[in-house]
């Protein structure tokens, strides 16, 4: 069967670049899978788990928005940001919460300005919801 | 000739500066490690982006996107990158020769110019000449480079472009080669165009877009001429510790050849003196006899 050449690149480092069976990212109109010899494919993606499935074997990615170009079994998504336990620890993912927050306290409902900071929020809410999943 | 205090006074203040160069080259080194690192690691992004957006912008009619449309160019907008701080060789003189030729060149084609410049010591030589500066930043390239800031920075530029105001944005910046080589860049970021290339013509044609392609288009142009002016941010920064580096390290070594001059020349003199009053002493012992 044929591979899926597959690196997702940050602007501050390569994340991953690996063979692959199978991509399933969280597009903003849903999610979906990619497998080998799929047609052509540009998507924006939304705050979402990227996974990579291979060989009996998953990785999983948490990222805050980015952009799946597909094309000739070579797939490279461009993420704003990757979370992994490696570089955001639990309080710090509830400090910006809570800074969030406030932030969005002071914005008015309804403009550009809100809507950017909300769309933070939810992301460091999904990035608590699942990276630190079933910690207490 | 002058005496050996005053030799040895002028030696004592050149190791001084030594002492200075010395250390301003050490802290230069350090933050360029940082700085080099992100530049390199944002490298392999920026080249996957440039690679979509120019598949994108070879398929897509101009006037599909007001980012892509090519207008009868009047007036012209150029964002000058370079650095707060002096004392780091030809890093500014180089931006500014870069600058003043494209200015130049538009202006032979009637084209009006507006330069926005980031850096205080390309602002300061403007201001000297006369020319006139559309916006002024400082204190933004320090130590590291913020994406927020270029976003910032951007949006002005492209309010403008998007009313028309300009029909051309260029970035001049010192792109970063390795530590001895930093080039000056002229790159032209709006409206979005690249560069001919023959047979790949046809390889957008069968993309599908996700959720539409004005979406995407919309939000990857917009998101790319971010990217290219957080790109020559830093790339500029780090040749700019670099730079730096080298200049310090030059006047490191000219500081070394100087007080090895004067300390030869002190020694001299020294030897002169000591010899002169052996004359002396020698002399006057001649003549009591």
């Amino acid at each position: 069967m044929d591979k899926i050449h597959c690196s997702i690149v940050t602007p501050e480092r390569i994340i991953a670049s690996k063979e692959v069976d199978q991509v399933i990212a969280p597009g903003v109109s849903g999610e979906f899978g990619i497998l080998a010899n799929h047609m052509p494919f540009i998507s924006i993606l939304d705050i979402g788990t990227i996974k990579l499935l291979y060989e009996n074997a998953q990785d999983k990615y948490v990222i805050g928005g980015g952009y799946l170009e597909f094309d000739n079994n070579t797939a490279n998504i461009l993420c704003d940001e990757v979370f992994t336990k490696d570089n955001i620890t639990k309080e710090e993912t509830l400090k910006m919460i809570s800074k969030i927050e406030s932030r969005l306290k002071e914005e008015k409902p309804n403009t550009p300005e809100y809507t950017s900071v909300y769309k933070e929020l939810e992301k460091y809410k999904y990035v608590i919801n699942i990276l630190f999943e079933g910690e207490k | 000739m002058p005496s050996s205090r005053d030799i040895k006074r002028k030696i004592n203040s050149i190791a001084k500066t030594q002492q200075i160069t010395k250390a301003m080259k050490m802290v230069a080194a350090a933050k360029l490690r940082k700085v080099q690192h992100t530049a390199m690691q944002f490298r392999p992004y920026i080249g996957k982006f440039e690679e979509i957006i120019k598949y994108l912008s070879e398929y897509t009619p101009p006037q599909d996107n007001k980012f892509l449309f090519l207008r009868d160019v009047k007036a012209a907008e150029i964002i000058v990158v370079a650095s707060d701080k002096g004392l780091c060789g030809g890093f500014n003189h180089n931006i500014i020769k870069e600058t003043e030729n494209l200015v130049s060149n538009l202006s032979s084609k009637n084209i009006s110019v507006s330069i926005t410049v980031v850096g205080k010591k390309v602002y300061d030589y403007f201001h000297f000449k006369g020319i006139q500066i559309k916006h002024f930043y400082t204190g933004i390239l320090k130590n590291e480079a913020h994406f927020v800031d270029a976003k910032k920075i951007m949006n002005v530029a492209i309010k403008d472009f998007l009313e028309e105001k300009t029909d051309e944005v260029y970035i001049v910046y010192n792109k970063f080669v390795n530590m001895l080589i930093q080039r000056p860049i002229v790159k032209k970021v709006l409206p979005i165009s690249f560069e001919e290339e023959n047979g790949q013509k046809q390889k957008y044609e069968k993309f599908t877009f996700e959720p539409s392609k004005e979406i995407v288009l919309e939000e990857m142009l917009l998101k790319y001429v971010y990217m290219s002016l957080y790109d020559s941010f830093l790339e500029s920064l780090a040749g700019e510790y670099a730079a730096r580096m080298l200049a310090m390290e030059a006047a490191t070594k000219n500081a070394q050849d100087m007080i090895k001059k004067l300390t030869l020349f002190y020694n001299k003199a020294r030897q002169a003196a000591i010899t002169k009053e052996l004359i002396e002493i020698t002399t006057s012992i001649e003549a009591m006899k």
